[in-house]
């Protein structure tokens, strides 16, 4: 049976629409939110955002949804957030 | 949307939360499966909404990460009602008032006439709000169809009805056609006799026998085209009798008197421009005048204009004011000018002709002549009119009558 990624190990998704929206799902929590940058920690990794004008829409215990203006997106190895 | 409404109906706070790590704070919130919706970044912390219960859940975790939190706004429908506890009545009032406007948006409460003058001038729609929609009936107990075929019936003038529902009004649009000419069927048999004295122009005979014919004089009562018809044998003799209505058109020129008179000596009203005005209020029949001004006695002319109250276009209330104006005059005699009397006499003469015209009645001759009588201080029109018309009426034949002519 093949279950996606998501299911078995944990997975973070994120959802792009043009470099405005991200829906991420999956996520582990808040690690820093400014306008300029916005860091989610996942099971594996931190995902770390960086725009403009950013703010959450929305979020809960599963997903979260970041508008704004979008410029790049980086993933960390759990830890190296200060760099 | 839907959601927008829900979050307004239970309530819903924008707060800022400040302090060490407030972060911490919004993962404790994803923890507890506390609904927090557009987070914005302030300075030192966030702005955010939440739900109105979710306060309660939210005070141990701000004790635990050291953050303030500050109510910056209320919203929805709990803070509306706890705001506006002690305009209870007002809330109350607004209400019930709503429900009086519902309760009168159920019944018609004017009915407009549109079409042409004739039969409105006949007082159609006082005819109509006294027999068929009294004012204050049920919208639903009126059928449009219904109403629209009881009404053709009633008046036969109608070529076309249209009846219809908007509000509290009644709309009736509707032409006006020809009056229909009384139906013969009924009669089964009939002679066609003159209804003037008159000389036989034309004839056309579609059924029965021709008794005149054409440049005939006849009087008045005379038979023109009888209904019997008589079946002859081989030996020229009654064989049978036939009785049918008799049908066709007969003209014929009749002289028509006429006689016009206009007295030279007038009276016209001369208003004043001191005039007094009232106002009524009225409730369904009831009638309140807060002040009556002194009458003028019978010299003066009182016009009524009546303003119902309506909420929109057509959604008329059972309520409003009638204003009354009183305006005074006197009488002043006045002398017509030899002009001006025969010009008045000219008009009523063309107005007589133009009627004739309008009934397909050819005017032969005009013999009328206005003569000045100054020993009765009048002006005459006086002559006669030579007219070419139908002249032809039904007469249904005596049965009594049949029978002696059958023996």
């Amino acid at each position: 049976m093949e279950l996606p990624a998501d299911v078995i190990y944990g997975d973070v998704i994120l959802r792009i629409t043009g470099n405005h929206e991200i829906i991420i799902a999956n996520h582990k929590g808040i690690l820093l939110y400014t306008q300029e940058e916005i860091a989610v920690a996942c099971k594996k990794f931190t995902v770390r955002i960086y725009g403009e004008d950013l703010h959450i829409r929305y979020f809960s215990g599963c997903d979260m949804k970041v508008l704004g203006k979008l410029n790049r997106i980086d993933y960390l190895s759990n830890g190296d957030l200060c760099c | 949307m839907l959601l927008k409404l829900l979050r307004y109906v239970i309530g819903y706070l924008k707060v800022e939360v400040r302090g060490f790590a407030p972060e911490r704070l919004m993962n404790l919130i994803i923890e507890n499966d506390i609904v927090v919706w557009d987070v914005e970044v302030a300075k030192g912390g966030y702005i955010f909404y939440t739900g109105r219960k979710n306060l309660m859940k939210m005070k141990p975790l701000l004790q635990r990460t050291n953050v303030k939190m500050h109510i910056l706004s209320k919203h929805g429908l709990p803070y509306v009602i706890k705001r506006n506890q002690k305009r209870a009545f007002f809330v109350a009032g607004f209400f019930a008032c709503g429900f009086v406007v519902y309760v009168l948006s159920l019944f018609i409460w004017e009915v407009k006439l549109c079409g042409e003058e004739t039969l409105i001038s006949n007082n159609m729609l006082k005819e109509i709000e006294r027999e068929f929609v009294p004012l204050g009936t049920r919208k639903s107990a009126i059928d449009c169809n219904d109403l629209e075929r009881r009404l053709r019936s009633r008046y036969d003038e109608i070529a076309w009805i249209s009846c219809d529902i908007r509000g509290t009004t009644l709309t009736i649009s509707l032409e006006e056609g020809i009056k229909p000419q009384e139906t013969t069927r009924k009669i089964k048999s009939g002679d066609l006799v003159a209804t003037k004295d008159a000389t036989i122009t034309k004839m056309i005979t579609r059924e029965g026998t021709p008794v005149s014919k054409v440049k005939d004089s006849v009087k008045k009562g005379d038979v023109l085209i009888s209904g019997t018809i008589y079946i002859y044998d081989d030996f020229n003799e009654i064989m049978e009798t036939d009785y049918l209505v008799a049908d066709g058109d007969i003209y014929g020129t009749v002289k028509e008197t006429y006689e016009d008179s206009v007295k030279m000596q007038y009276y016209s009203k001369v208003y004043e421009e001191h005039e007094k005005k009232y106002y009524t209020f009225f409730l369904f029949d009831y009638c309140f005048t807060p002040y009556v001004p002194k009458s003028f006695g019978d010299t003066c002319d009182s016009s009524t204009q009546i303003k119902k109250a309506k909420l929109f276009s057509d959604f008329y209330l059972p309520m409003g004011v009638k204003k009354t104006v009183l305006k005074r005059y006197r009488l002043k005699q006045e002398t017509y000018t030899r002009q001006e009397a025969e010009a008045i006499l000219k008009r009523r003469l063309e107005e007589k002709i133009k009627s004739f015209e309008e009934k397909g009645v050819e005017i032969i001759k005009n013999n009328v002549k206005i003569v000045d009588v100054k020993e009765e201080g009048v002006m005459r029109a006086t002559g006669t009119l030579i007219l070419n018309e139908k002249i032809a009426g039904l007469k249904e034949l005596n049965p009594i009558s049949r029978t002696d002519e059958e023996r």
